[in-house]
């Protein structure tokens, strides 16, 4: 079953008085979350990865295109069903109102959508979720300043498990957190995954993170989705220039440092100028994804034309 | 240190309340009653801080002209945050439009000599207690209503906000469970600066004869009364005088204190 399904999704910002200025974080990106999978998203700073976690939380309506959860459209959720779809942040600190206590904070939202009828029940299940999360039960009492950053983040998963999500829209849970505290972390949303059987959009620039984790990996950059496949897939037999520079660069292993270079056209590929294969139809024409295995899609001109991106 | 700074406003406060609550028990003579014989009288055992031009009791006048001053600055100061606050609230929090309508009016305001315009009003509406608190709220809830806007437009991007959206909560909830709460702090701050503006400016008014009148015992009013005979019995009008400046000072430094209290909070917080 499809959890949630990106149909040509765009984004675009304007700024400016005029509104001229424009800037496409997403572009035309499609994808799905299956039902009980992590997905990990991945692209450097800038790509528009975080764009679509917004879009995928309700945060931000697309600017074209259709977003499907379980197969409605936003507007036809309930504020109930809208509950199924739940995030966690990159900043820990600020997730918490600085004015409430953890206690109120974790009971607040089950208060408001009167999804617990008794004080009891609600304690009872706050308990639980919390032992889950291997956080002390005193921290009820306490205010959001005296936690670490890593308690916050089990707080705020916490939290968001609670509402029982059926998808948690991850947006780099990890980054502000130091090595250790990171490892922990992940190993909860292992965790979490398991047992309850959620699914994770993860969205991250960390290689080795996201291929712990993940089932499937997109791989995003400026705002278009170049390649998309399994775990395994991408690791081993990525196709995409892009992709093999990203993973290059995250195994640490030497590359050719991309040279910028005019790309002479900006109607072809966006990745056309720092591509060290191009060839002539990429500055004429923007790759589609094209199917290139049973869990394996790529949008590059060099797969389609049989040249396979080989690189020697 | 920062605990001290509240020591003496704190002080100044209790003073000042428990003297409003308690008037009628600690005035040594009748306010009003007018003793001819015992005019211009100088601070001594049985009149305080001696009498004025009628006679009558300059302590006594004092104690009770409390109660009139605290009321004013009360009633003055929690209409002008009541109406300010939710109207600063509604403009930041609403559409683009409603904010921009109501900043529009909000600017119109401010572009009046906001004294003049409260002259003005006091002038038109004519003398009187509740004419007067009418006069100080006219203009008195534009600045709470810009401070209160700034407030939410900023915390409106703050990362709890969004998570409160994540968590389905409607504007109302959101209003008043998270972004009002983080505005209290500074509302009472400014609140309490403010409450010194208005005794003050009540106290103004009543001076110039636009507040309250007759034979009433308010501070400004028992200042204008005074004044007349400053050169050979200042005491009429320095007693007054004092009352109205120790009333403001307290709620001054109350402010004051109240701001320094909460800065230290927000360096815990962030």
């Amino acid at each position: 079953m499809l959890l949630l399904e990106f149909y040509e999704v765009t984004k675009v910002f304007r700024q400016g008085l005029l509104r001229k200025g424009k800037l496409e974080a997403v572009k035309r990106v499609s994808l799905e979350i299956r039902s009980k999978e992590i997905f990990g998203l991945m692209g450097e700073s800038g790509s528009g990865k975080s764009t679509l976690g917004k879009i995928a939380l309700g945060l931000l309506p697309p600017s074209s295109g259709e977003v499907l959860w379980e197969g409605k459209q936003w507007t036809d959720l309930s504020p109930k069903e809208r509950l199924a779809v739940q995030g966690i942040s990159q900043n820990p600190y600020g997730v918490f109102n600085p004015r409430h206590k953890i206690g109120y904070s974790l009971s607040e939202p089950l208060d408001y959508h009167r999804l617990l009828k008794d004080k009891e029940e609600m304690s009872l299940r706050i308990k639980e979720i919390l032992e889950l999360v291997n956080v002390d039960e005193d921290s009820l009492s306490k205010y959001p300043g005296q936690f670490s950053g890593g308690q916050l983040q089990r707080l705020a998963i916490a939290r968001v498990l609670l509402l029982n999500p059926n998808i948690i829209v991850a947006d780099e849970p990890t980054t502000m957190l130091d090595l250790t505290i990171q490892a922990q972390i992940m190993h909860l949303f292992k965790r979490i995954h398991e047992q309850k059987g959620v699914a994770i959009l993860f969205i991250s620039h960390d290689l080795p993170v996201v291929a712990a984790l993940a089932q499937r990996i997109g791989i995003m950059y400026s705002g278009r989705l170049v390649e998309i496949g399994s775990t395994e897939e991408i690791t081993n037999n990525a196709l995409h220039p892009y992709t093999r520079l990203f993973l290059a660069a995250a195994r640490e292993e030497t590359f050719l440092e991309p040279q910028s270079h005019d790309s002479g056209a900006d109607r072809g590929c966006i990745y056309c100028s720092i591509c060290d294969q191009v060839v002539e139809i990429c500055r004429q024409k923007e790759p589609e994804l094209i199917r290139v295995g049973p869990e394996h899609d790529v949008a590059c001109h060099l797969v389609n034309s049989g040249g396979n991106g080989d690189r020697s | 240190m920062k605990k001290y700074n509240l020591i003496i406003p704190a002080v100044l406060l209790v003073i000042l309340v428990l003297t409003a609550f308690f008037a009628p028990y600690l005035t040594l003579h009748d306010p009003f009653a007018q003793d001819l014989d015992n005019r211009f009288m100088s601070p001594s055992k049985t009149y305080l801080m001696g009498t004025d031009d009628l006679g009558r009791c300059i302590f006594s006048r004092l104690i009770l002209g409390t109660r009139v001053s605290l009321l004013i600055g009360v009633a003055v100061v929690s209409i002008n945050t009541l109406i300010g606050t939710l109207v600063g609230l509604i403009s930041g929090f609403g559409h683009k439009i409603i904010d921009s309508i109501i900043m529009g009016i909000i600017d119109i305001l401010l572009a009046f000599p906001g004294a003049i315009l409260t002259l003005a009003v006091a002038g038109i509406l004519g003398p009187g207690l509740l004419n007067m608190i009418i006069a100080l709220t006219i203009l008195g809830w534009v600045s709470y209503a810009r401070f209160v806007r700034g407030m939410v437009l900023s915390l409106k991007e703050r990362e709890f906000i969004e998570s409160a959206r994540c968590l389905r909560f409607g504007n109302i909830h959101i209003l008043f469970k998270h972004i009002l709460p983080n505005c209290l702090g500074q509302i009472v701050v400014l609140s309490s600066m403010d409450m010194a503006g208005v005794i003050l400016m009540a106290a103004g008014l009543s001076f110039l004869g636009l507040g309250v009148q007759g034979s009433f015992p308010e501070w400004g009013l028992m200042l204008n009364q005074g004044k007349d005979y400053l050169r050979v019995t200042p005491h009429l009008a320095t007693f007054p005088g004092l009352a109205i400046m120790a009333a403001a000072l307290a709620f001054n430094l109350l402010g004051d204190g109240l701001r320094d209290l909460l800065q230290g909070e927000e360096v815990h917080f962030n």
